[in-house]
This record gives structure tokens, C-alpha cells and sequence, in this order.
């Protein structure tokens, strides 16, 4: 009886022990602390304010996951050296995920496929390739400008299409949209590109020089630093120019609103941001691909109750 | 399933059944305990599970109050900014004539920590004053926005609309206001008549905000505000519900009452409680997964567990102890007893101990089992004795025709004058009963039984006119060894009865020494026995009726187990017109040793 009696109790007594080791570390475990994960949301441009709605919709998800994002902004545009070695300063820093807008898609690109941090990345807004890029499909949002410029402007027009930035794919694809000839829109296009020689100078004497020397009545600028360019130029210009565009700055908005942009493809930063860190740092999300919306607001329809949600941050 | 059941059941049963009485103590106890362990505490922990869940929905609803608290003060701060201006400025002044704008400013001076902008406009959408002071902006038709709408459609009463962006002046910095519009229709005086107005205080949504957000710093579940009709106003996630990344419950909550509700929302549980905010009917919702209302009980559940499991097997480990303590006398009691149900009547002694009613128990088993002891002991030595003298009886007997027979062919020579012969038959008959008699003893030496068998077949041949003839070979070194007396007689017996036919007939005794053992061969050349005869002849207490001694194989082989034990005794083998040896296996036991130890037994019991 003893001896069958035994093991019976030295096995109970061992299970006994593991189960008590168990819950007890179970216990320990749930009142650790988890550590709060850094993201470090690398942009290009030196205007914090621009990526405003971007960083919301990057902190709001940050919260949900324990996690807490840091904007890192360039001294310049399109600086892609100065960009790579701010990712290069974060993951020495220790940053547990990356949220990266290019300003050189192909130089950042191919650096961040050569070297392969070991920590998560996706590029927002701008970047290289489809699979680990969160942005709204450049060739729709190109199209869809093309589609309100062609509705809006009925009579015979001349479209100049600033190519500046093109070093960021997403902007190259739209250019090219544009200039399809299956796209129609305008009755002429043409090209405003810097030189070499004028890229050392700022762009916004270029636009100037355009504006004053060749007469159009439509310009066209496809991402938020030409079209910021191209607000500084007219501004001041005291020219009755149709400014249409794909941006999203606070600035834009500002001047839709205040008609000086007819039209512009609005893309939902806020969304990038919220499903770019919820892509790096929840295992659930890691292989989803999302679609970005963009919307289309002209400067009638600022103050609709749908579009004043997308375009205004809503805290100031 | 129920016959399946049942079986397992019974199989339980069973096995219950057939344990150990410590086993059903230590298991039985534990069981009940361990039940009354959970019982308690299941229903101690559901109770203050309950508890716990109370307190934190009351807790909940506290803060719903305080915030509820707070945003009516800072409505009616809002609303009592319009009253002062509207009661106290508008009501008293004529618009030709005076200008509002002076009580307007210190107005804004004294709130604009929680208001944009104050404005007063004509029912024709034509601004009158506005503060801080700032341009209209161009193109903007204040008739067509909603809070003008909403002043217009019920003068009586002050209108709250939902959160939009300001749009009434020209702002710079590309800054722009989200607001919470308060209108409310009023009557202007201008050159003595009346017309219509609206006034507007544009409240700053950052004060609802920050008064939420600090609400919703903690760590689970959140507070929104949504107006009547579940348009959202504030929400910690807004723009990400706008954008259509997260969803909430609002619409539904509107039909909720003030109070705590349960709702299940996309798969998750959640407690909600509704606090309708006066004046404004907007709705202040609490929003806690239920999981997270017992998000503390986790750790006091865990600690429940380990306290269970501790208490559990200590509770089993006493009731080990204690059943051992109380069954182990019982347990010992019962190995003796099981030991003397094998037979084995050795036994020491019965176990005798633990409490008074076991050792009663364990002393009345021991005298049991002595008492039966000496009744057996008596038994056997009464069996034993009483075959002893029976054999004794048997042996001593002389069949009283082989005397007869013996004398009447003495008296037969004597008449023929063959005295020589007579005197030699006589002679034989007195050596045959000195040997017999051998002074009461039953064993003798090898050389005295020969000699006895030498006698009788004198005898026997004297009888049988020399019909047959004998040769007895014995080694020399067995001669003194013993025997027990009159068992080669018997066997010569047989062997003339059954062995002797014609003139030819032979009877040869041998004896020798084999791996330590004494044999003696009595061996004849006669008819044989079949095989079946054989068989019984040693089983069965057969007597050669009429002739011989009477003292048949069957009481050889017997007296020689009795006295020598094991394999000792008689084999027969026979062949059909063959004839039959018959071998008597003994043990080597020297007389002189045999003596001694009679003496010294004889010494002891004197």
C-alpha cells in the first residue's frame, strides 16, 4: 500500500510544485511592466506641422500597442544621405520600429533592402515597391486629378505640370499618368523641370520665372513640397492662375479654402500613420495590405461635414 | 452514454471498495474536503468577483458624474456668457446707437480660456460685432451655416450644434478652430424697433477635449460625449472613427437610459454607462470591456489557485497521516492474521498494539491461535502414536497357522527321526522370536534382521522340502547400519507365496550401499505380477489372507516412511513369468550412532 502509495504522492506533489511555479510566475509576469516601444516616424521636409495628421493617426494606434512614436524630420527635402543616417541614428538608438517617408525612394529604398535592419520598417506616404508601403495609389489619385481638372475646366486650356521631386517614385508614377496620353485633360501640357544649374536655387524663383514667362491656365503640382513651392510663388505673384494638385499640407488646405487651389486629391495621412504602426508593431496586421483613401475637395466643398473631418487635424 | 456511465461507475465503486482502509480514510476525507474547499471558494470568489465588478462600474459612474459634473458648469459658464450678453447688453441697448462691442470684449476677456469668438449677427446674416476682433471672411453666408439654421428654426431656445470647424473670419498661420457653436435667436433694437438676430458663442472644443482626455488617461476603457442623436462630439479615437479605422457603438447607445448597461459591440463585452448631461441632451458614455472590469481579479484568482493547491495537499497529506496513524495497528493485525490464513501456524506471535479495542482484538486472535496450535500438536501426536502402535501391533502379530504349520512338520521330523533337522527348525523358530522380541526395540542392525531372514527361509525350506533354494549377499559395511526389524521377512514372504513354483524356484536377497543410501534386494524368479497389480500394492492396505505373516508390503513401506520420512520405502519391479525384486531404499544411519542418540534422549527425559 506505502510503496504504491509513493509515487503517487511524489508525482502529485511534483505537479503540485510546477502548477504553484506556474501561477506564480504567471503573477510576476502580469504585474511587470511591458516596456513601451519606441517608433521612430522618419520624414522628409523640416516642417513638423506638414506630417500632423500622420503622426495623430501614428500615436493613436502607438497607444493601443504600448508603444510611443517620434517624429524625426530632415534640415532639407530631399537629402538622401542626411536621411539615411537618421535611420541609421535611430536603430543605434535603439528604436524597436521604423515608419519611414522617402525623399529619395530608390537611395533609401535600396539601402533599406541591403542592409535589412533587423527591426521592422514600412514606408509611409513614400517609399519603394507595393508590399511595404502604405500610401494611396498614386496612379488613381493622378487620374482622378486629371478626371476633375478635365470636368472642371471646359473650355480650350493649357496645363503646365511642375516635375520637381521625382526622385520620389510615387510622384514619378503620377507624372507619368499625367502625361499619358490616354488621360485627357488639357489641350496642352507642359513641363516645368529644373535644370541642374537651377536645382542649387531655390524653386520657388523658378515657378515665379514660369509664371511670369509662359502663359497657362492650369498648373498641376503633384506632391505637397511642389505644391507649397508653388504657393510660395503665387502668392505674391498677384497672377489669376488655376492651381490644382495632389496634397495634403495644412498650408494646401489653408489655400483651398481660401481659393487660391481649385482643387486638391487629398490623401488620408491620418490612416497611413494608424495602419503603418499598427503593420510594424501587431503580429496580426503584419500581412494585411490596406488600401488608403484619398478624396477629391474642391474648395466649395472644404467645410462639408465629411471632408472637414479629413482635412482638419482635429485638435490644434 | 448512461450504460457507459454506469459501468464507470461501478467500476469506481469497486475499486473503492477493494482499497485499503487507509486509502478510503485518506481519500474519502480529502474528497470532502477538497469539495468544501472549492464550495467556499467558488462562492467566496464569485462573491467578491461580484464585489469587485460593483465597485468598479460604481467608480466608473463616479467619474461620469464628476465629468458630467464639469461639462455642465462649463456649459452653463457658456450658456451664462450668452444670457449676459444677450440680458445685460442686447435687451439694453439699441445697435444704432451703441456699440456692443466693449462688454463683448471683456466677455471674451474674462472666458477666452474656453470660448473662440462671441458674435452677434443680424437676421439677415450681416455681422455686427464679433470678438476678438477679425475680419469676416469673404464668401462665407452665415445664413447658410448650421448654427444660424438651428437659432432661427426655435428662438426660445439656446442651440448646441456638433464640433465643425470655425468658418467665419480670416485666419492666419493656416490655423483653424474646431468649435461647439452656441446660438440662440435674440431681438436687436435698432432706431426703437425690434428685429431678429442670432447670437453666437463659438465654445472651444479644447476644453471638452482636455476635460475627456484626462478621464480617458486611464489605463482600460474610455468616456465619449455624443449629442442626442449619437453624433459623436468627443471621442478619445475621433478622427480614426472618422476615417472608418475603428467603429463605435454610438447609434445604439442612444437608446440606452442613464445608467450601467452590458452590450456586446464587434465580438467584446462591454460595460457601458450612460449619463445624460442637462440642458444640451448629450450623452456622456463609459465605455469598459468587461474583462477589464476583473482585470485586478486576475492576480487574486491566480493567488486563490496556489492557496487551493497548497491547502489541498496539505489537507491530503494530514489525512495520510492521520489515516496511517489510525489504520496501522489495524493493517499490522491484519498481515498477521493473513499470514496465519496461509497456514503458516509458525507465527510468532499476533501483532498486539495501537488503540485498546485493536490490542482486545489482536490478544483474543493470539489466544485463539495458541489454543489451536496445542489442539493440532495433540492431535497429530495422538494420530502419530496411535499408528505406531497399530503397525507395532501388526508386526508383533505371528500368523498363528505359520506357527501351526511350523511345529506340526517338527512334529513331523521327530516321528521320522530326523532330529537333526527338528532340532535346527527349532532352533530357527526360537532365533526368529528372540529377533522378533529384540528386547521391545524397533530398530536393530542390518546383520540381525539377515540373520532373522536367513532363520525364516530355514524354516520356510524345511516347509517346503527344499523346494526352492536362497542366496543372501549383504556388503559387509551395511551390516551395522540400521533397520527397522521384520521388514525383509515380509518381502521373503511374498516372494515364496507368489515366487516359489517348481524346483527351479529362487529367492535371492542382496543388499548394498548406493550414493549414501542402504538398498536390499529380495528378488525371486516366479510368475510375476501384471502391471496394474503393481500399481495398487503400495497404495492399498492389502494382506495375504491365510498364509505368511499377515504383515503385507503395504505396512513395510508405511513403517518405513514413519520412522525414516522422505523418499524412503519400497519399489517394486516385475516382470510376467519373470519374476518380481522387491528394494528396500533406507537411510544410512550407523546402530552405534543410533544408540547414542537413544541414550542421550533417554539421558534428557530422565
Amino acid at each position: 500500500m506505502k510503496s504504491r502509495l509513493r509515487p503517487m504522492l511524489i508525482l502529485a506533489v511534483t505537479l503540485a510544485l510546477a502548477l504553484i511555479m506556474e501561477l506564480t510566475y504567471y503573477m510576476y509576469l502580469s504585474n511587470r511592466e511591458e516596456p513601451i516601444r519606441q517608433v521612430s516616424l522618419i520624414v522628409y521636409g523640416s516642417d513638423p506641422a506638414r506630417w500632423e495628421n500622420l503622426r495623430q493617426g501614428a500615436e493613436l494606434a502607438a497607444a493601443d500597442l504600448h508603444a510611443e512614436v517620434t517624429l524625426i524630420t530632415m534640415s532639407s527635402e530631399d537629402d538622401a544621405l542626411e536621411q539615411i543616417s537618421l535611420i541609421e541614428r535611430e536603430i543605434t538608438n535603439g528604436a524597436d520600429a521604423l515608419l519611414i517617408a522617402a525623399c529619395d525612394s530608390e537611395a533609401v529604398g535600396s539601402y533599406m533592402q541591403h542592409e535589412t535592419p533587423k527591426i521592422p520598417y514600412v514606408f509611409v506616404e513614400s517609399g519603394t515597391g507595393d508590399e511595404n508601403l502604405l500610401a494611396a495609389s498614386d496612379e488613381q489619385m493622378a487620374a482622378s486629378l486629371a478626371q476633375t481638372i478635365d470636368e472642371n475646366e471646359k473650355d480650350w486650356i493649357k496645363v503646365a505640370l511642375i516635375a520637381d521631386h521625382l526622385e520620389r517614385e510615387g510622384v514619378k508614377k503620377r507624372l507619368e499618368v499625367m502625361q499619358t496620353p490616354d488621360v485627357k485633360y488639357a489641350d496642352e501640357i507642359v513641363l516645368w523641370e529644373r535644370n541642374e544649374q537651377e536645382k542649387n536655387k531655390k524653386a520657388q524663383f523658378f515657378l515665379q520665372r514660369e509664371l511670369t514667362e509662359e502663359a497657362v491656365d492650369v498648373v498641376v503640382a503633384l506632391d505637397n513640397s511642389s505644391m507649397e513651392e508653388l504657393l510660395d510663388a503665387t502668392v505674391n505673384l498677384n497672377k489669376d492662375i488655376k492651381i490644382y494638385g495632389i496634397a495634403n499640407s495644412n498650408k494646401s488646405v489653408y489655400y483651398l479654402d481660401n481659393r487660391l487651389i481649385k482643387s486638391l486629391v487629398y490623401e488620408d495621412e491620418f490612416s497611413i500613420g494608424y495602419l503603418g504602426v499598427q503593420k510594424i508593431l501587431d503580429e496580426k496586421k503584419m500581412d494585411t495590405q490596406e488600401t488608403i483613401r484619398y478624396e477629391v475637395v474642391g474648395h466649395d466643398a472644404v467645410y462639408e461635414a465629411g471632408y472637414q473631418k479629413l482635412l482638419f487635424p482635429h485638435v490644434r | 452514454m448512461k450504460i457507459r456511465f454506469d459501468q464507470f461507475f461501478t467500476q469506481i465503486k469497486r475499486t473503492y471498495k477493494q482499497r485499503s482502509i487507509q486509502l478510503i480514510i485518506s481519500l474519502s476525507f480529502t474528497a470532502i474536503a477538497v469539495f468544501g474547499m472549492v464550495i467556499l471558494g467558488v462562492a467566496l470568489y464569485s462573491q467578491f468577483s461580484a464585489r469587485v465588478r460593483e465597485n468598479a462600474i460604481e467608480n466608473d459612474q463616479q467619474v461620469l458624474e464628476q465629468v458630467s459634473w464639469n461639462l455642465n458648469t462649463y456649459i452653463r459658464n457658456m450658456m451664462s456668457v450668452s444670457d449676459s450678453f444677450y440680458y445685460s447688453v442686447i435687451k439694453k441697448k439699441d445697435m444704432s446707437k451703441d456699440s456692443f462691442l466693449e462688454e463683448m470684449d471683456l466677455l471674451y476677456e474674462a472666458n477666452k480660456d474656453n470660448l473662440i469668438s462671441i458674435a452677434c449677427v443680424t437676421e439677415d446674416g450681416a455681422l455686427i460685432c464679433a470678438s476678438p476682433v477679425a475680419n469676416r471672411k469673404e464668401g462665407v453666408d452665415f445664413c447658410a451655416q448650421e448654427w444660424f439654421k438651428n437659432a432661427e428654426e426655435k428662438i426660445a431656445d439656446i442651440h448646441f450644434s456638433t464640433p465643425h470647424v470655425q468658418n467665419l473670419f480670416e485666419n492666419s498661420n493656416y490655423r483653424y478652430y474646431w468649435v461647439v457653436s452656441l446660438s440662440r435667436s435674440v431681438e436687436l433694437t435698432s432706431l426703437g424697433n425690434i428685429r431678429k438676430g442670432v447670437l453666437l458663442v463659438d465654445m472651444n472644443f479644447s476644453a471638452i477635449e482636455q476635460m475627456f482626455s484626462k478621464v480617458n488617461e486611464k489605463t482600460s476603457g474610455y468616456v465619449y460625449l455624443m449629442d442626442r442623436n449619437g453624433e459623436i462630439i468627443y471621442h478619445p479615437k475621433q478622427k480614426a472613427i472618422y476615417s472608418g479605422l475603428v467603429q463605435e457603438n454610438n447609434l445604439a447607445s442612444t437608446a440606452y437610459e442613464d445608467g450601467a448597461h452590458t452590450e456586446v459591440f464587434n465580438g467584446v463585452e462591454r460595460s457601458v454607462i450612460v449619463k445624460t448631461v442637462g440642458y444640451t441632451g448629450w450623452k456622456i458614455v463609459s465605455v469598459t470591456p468587461t474583462k477589464d472590469l476583473a482585470l485586478s481579479l486576475t492576480q487574486t484568482r491566480m493567488f486563490s489557485i496556489i492557496i487551493l493547491t497548497i491547502t489541498i495537499f496539505l489537507v491530503l497529506f494530514g489525512n495520510i497521516f492521520i489515516s496511517s496513524r489510525v489504520t496501522d495497528p489495524l493493517r499490522r493485525l491484519d498481515e498477521s492474521v493473513r499470514k496465519l490464513e496461509e497456514g503458516n501456524l509458525d507465527v510468532d506471535q499476533i501483532y498486539i498494539g495501537g488503540s485498546h479495542e485493536i490490542m482486545h482484538l489482536g490478544r483474543t486472535i493470539d489466544s485463539m491461535v495458541k489454543q489451536m496450535r496445542k489442539l493440532m500438536d495433540d492431535m497429530v501426536k495422538e494420530q502419530r502414536d496411535k499408528r505406531r502402535s497399530e503397525l507395532d501391533a501388526l508386526q508383533s502379530q505371528i500368523n498363528p497357522h505359520f506357527l501351526y504349520n511350523t511345529l506340526d512338520s517338527v512334529v513331523w521330523m521327530i516321528e521320522s527321526n530326523r532330529y537333526k533337522d527338528a532340532i535346527t527348525t527349532v532352533t530357527a523358530l526360537a532365533t526368529l522370536f528372540r529377533i522378533s522380541l529384540s528386547r521391545g526395540d524397533n530398530i536393530i542392525t542390518i546383520r540381525d534382521e539377515i540373520v532373522h531372514a536367513q532363520n525364516y527361509l530355514n524354516i520356510q525350506k524345511v516347509r517346503y522340502k527344499n523346494k526352492f533354494e536362497s542366496t543372501i549377499e549383504i556388503d559387509k559395511e551395511i551390516e551395522e547400519c540400521c533397520t527397522i526389524k521384520l521388514i525383509v521377512q515380509p518381502l521373503l514372504e511374498n516372494a515364496i507365496y507368489y515366487g516359489v513354483m517348481d524346483e527351479d524356484s529362487r529367492i535371492t536377497v542382496k543388499g548394498y550401499e548406493k550414493d549414501g543410501d542402504i538398498y536390499i534386494e529380495v528378488s525371486d524368479n516366479g510368475m510375476g505380477m501384471p502391471e496394474e497389480a503393481l500399481e495398487n500394492l503400495l497404495k492399498e492396505k492389502t494382506k495375504t489372507r491365510g498364509r505368511g505373516s499377515g504383515i503385507g508390503l503395504w505396512n513395510v513401506n508405511q513403517r518405513i516412511q514413519l520412522y525414516f520420512k522422505g523418499d524412503y520405502g519400497l519399489s517394486i519391479q516385475s516382470e510376467l513369468d519373470e519374476g518380481t525384486t522387491v528394494t528396500i531404499h533406507l537411510p544410512k544411519i550407523p546402530y552405534a550412532e543410533y544408540k547414542n542418540s537413544q541414550e542421550k534422549k533417554g539421558g534428557e527425559r530422565s
